[in-house]
């Protein structure tokens, strides 16, 4: 190979090794060490499992430290049907969460697309607004609307269209609501970057040929849109698996969400292990999906 | 072009030429604008028109960006409803009859071919929506297909497919219902030179070998002469003339047409009265007043006209002609066009005439050139008075 060849290899190598290296240092080793936790036993000692590996044993110490591995905790969850339980309880939120958040959004994105476009910007900018308020600020403020002395209940009350409050604090009802305000723009920009490009000629061609409207919307504008339900959807779904904070927040015990699950057996229970096998089963449930999406743009680029 | 077209083409020629039912007090139109106006917010866009269309015509609405002709044929198609007046097809009032129950099928100036759709996908889909049965809308698409010359490509998607032939898919799809009036917004606008000339024919052919009405939009008035049977031209909303292409050509009723349709040279004057059945017109780009024969207008005695001539109608002369009508001048500029040769000549007035020579013989001993000095003349029925 020539002298400029390398160098052209080299160059390319430096400009494709950034990305693979931050990959490599920033999720592939957290997760390798949070797999090497998963299969460790609990221990009351610092770090809270075992085995540890004796960077100066050698061989033997090495074969040790893989010998004591186990799949002990996945065992664990596999047996025990309250992981199970959380696991399809968050699958189920997330995946009505993300049908609401669909009926929802779609709507509000079409409207944004059909609006005269110098009021779009306008509109875009206030789907985005919220995210200048704290995350954990605007779910904070969904407890004030919805407990029983909340704002939605007094405004209820004042209408006389109830006599007694209402009880949504601490109900799925609540992550509902929570979840599906917290992603809605998650779902709406992606189904108005889909809309927005669409050519409205299109809809009229149908029409001309003798579609009613809302023939013209099943058969054209949502098969044309699709790219945007499903990156919406798969942008709403896969963090709403792992939620966290709105169930804790607004769901009462009763809410049984893998994230929650995660948290107490790591910081309630102190057992990192089963915390770690628990993070890794909610990352294979999240990938799923991805591998799905990935199948279906692949197909479609294939059949360009 | 396949052998059947061309073998059709000789009866096509006589089907044109006794074709004139506009002409016929009895026959009823197809399509009648009743005083049509649409107003979009404080602009117009079409004001105060009526306008008739027979049953086979093909009817041209020709006119620069921003006349109304595409709002015209959208309140046709029903994607707009009149501001005012109404649209009637076979009789039928069309007001508030929303786009998918009218008659007639538009083919789009994008052609609005469904991207996610193949070809024969979008060739049934309007068949589809007549829920015609299964067999009966294979055998409409097949010979859909056949018609356009596209049997090999019915599973390509649009995006496989080059400008012509997505123009041809579009039509298809726009006639494969069959409908009363074909409508055809700038149909040839996005196709090169050499296909667009083709594709005029083939669209001619068509349309008398279906007996259908096809309704054109176009700002091309080349495209308009070629394929018409009648065109309308139409300026800022409203039709200037309704006419056959000869007539529009020879006859043109305002200067906006005489200008729009083909090249013309306009020579304002006066009028200075009638001598043996023509008018003579003073002009300050002729040292003797000119003669006109001109029947249609009537006109008086001072008043303002303009003495048109299309290039072709007027001679090029190195000694002054006997006869009526010469201006005298500079050969000013000389464009060789292979068929023409087209000199632009600057009068002494300071305007500019252009004549056209056809180039009958390939070598001419001793040509007219730059700087020579030319007279130009024209016989006084060559000419059209224009006083609007």
């Amino acid at each position: 190979m020539s002298r400029s060849g390398w160098r052209k290899r080299l160059a390319r190598a430096a400009v494709i090794l950034p990305p693979y290296a931050w990959l490599a240092a920033f999720f592939l080793l957290p997760f390798v060490i949070v797999l090497r936790i998963s299969l460790s036993d609990p221990a009351s000692a610092q770090p809270p499992y075992r085995p540890l590996f004796d960077w100066t044993g050698g061989w033997d110490a090495l074969m040790a430290f893989l010998g004591a591995l186990d799949l002990e905790n996945f065992e664990t969850l596999a047996s025990d049907s309250l992981y199970w339980e959380a696991a399809i309880s968050s699958v189920t939120i997330a995946l009505v969460s993300t049908v609401l958040l669909l009926l929802i959004g779609y709507p509000v994105a079409y409207g944004m697309a059909r609006a005269a476009p110098r009021l779009r910007p306008l509109l875009v900018a206030l789907v985005i607004l919220p995210f200048w308020t704290s995350f954990l600020i605007r779910v904070y403020a969904w407890i004030a609307i919805l407990k029983p002395e909340g704002l939605l209940n007094q405004f209820l009350l004042a209408l006389g269209l109830i006599s007694d409050p209402l009880t949504i604090l601490n109900t799925p009802t609540a992550v509902y609501i929570g979840v599906v305000y917290a992603y809605l723009p998650f779902m709406i920009l992606p189904l108005y970057a889909a809309l927005e490009r669409l050519d409205w000629t299109l809809v009229e061609a149908a029409q001309d040929l003798g579609s009613p409207p809302w023939k013209a919307f099943w058969t054209v504008t949502l098969p044309l849109s699709l790219p945007g339900v499903v990156a919406g959807s798969l942008l709403c779904f896969i963090p709403i698996v792992g939620e966290f904070v709105v169930p804790d927040l607004l769901g009462g015990s009763d809410t049984l969400m893998i994230g929650r699950t995660l948290w107490s057996e790591f910081f309630s229970n102190r057992d990192w292990p089963l915390a770690s096998a628990v993070a890794v089963v909610l990352l294979l449930i999240v990938v799923i999906p991805i591998v799905f999406y990935r199948e279906i743009e692949a197909r479609r680029w294939e059949a360009r | 072009m396949n052998d059947t077209t061309r073998a059709l083409r000789p009866a096509i020629g006589a089907v044109r030429r006794s074709f004139s039912p506009w002409t016929d007090p009895q026959a009823r139109p197809l399509i009648r604008f009743e005083s049509v106006t649409k107003r979009f917010g404080e602009a117009v866009a079409v004001e105060d028109l009526s306008l008739d269309i027979f049953e086979r015509e093909f009817f041209c609405l020709l006119g620069p960006s921003g006349c109304g002709k595409t709002t015209l044929m959208r309140m046709l198609a029903g994607f707009e409803e009149p501001t005012a007046g109404r649209v009637l097809l076979a009789g039928q009032d069309l007001t508030g009859v929303p786009p998918y129950r009218r008659p007639v099928n538009m083919m789009f100036q994008s052609y609005a071919l469904f991207p996610h759709m193949s070809v024969a996908d979008n060739i049934a889909y309007g068949l589809k929506q007549d829920r015609l049965p299964r067999g009966e809308i294979e055998a409409r698409v097949e010979e859909m297909l056949r018609l356009v010359q596209l049997e090999k490509l019915a599973t390509r998607r649009p995006d496989q497919l080059s400008g012509g032939q997505r123009q041809r898919v579009a039509l298809a799809r726009a006639l494969a219902k069959r409908p009363k009036v074909l409508l055809l917004d700038e149909p040839l606008g996005a196709l090169d030179k050499k296909l667009r000339e083709e594709t005029q024919f083939e669209l001619m052919d068509l349309q008398v070998r279906l007996g259908m009405t096809f309704l054109v939009v176009t700002h091309d008035q080349e495209e308009a002469m070629t394929m018409s049977d009648r065109i309308a031209v139409m300026d800022h909303g409203r039709i200037v003339q309704v006419a056959t292409p000869g007539e529009l050509y020879e006859q043109p009723r305002t200067r906006f047409v005489a200008e729009f349709v083909g090249d013309i040279n306009i020579l304002e004057g006066k009028v200075a009265g009638m001598e043996e059945g023509g008018w003579r017109v003073e002009t300050p780009h002729a040292s003797q007043a000119l003669t006109v024969f001109d029947p249609d207008e009537v006109l008086g005695h001072g008043q303002p006209v303009a003495v048109a001539v299309r290039p072709e109608k007027m001679t090029i002369h190195r000694q002054r002609p006997q006869g009526p009508n010469v201006l005298e001048g500079e050969v000013w500029d000389i464009g060789y066009l292979g068929d023409w040769t087209v000199y632009r000549v600057h009068l002494g007035s300071g305007a500019v005439v252009r004549v056209s020579c056809a180039n009958a013989s390939r070598f001419v001993a001793d040509p007219i050139t730059w700087d020579e000095r030319v007279f130009v003349a024209f016989a006084p029925d060559a000419a059209i008075l224009l006083s609007r």
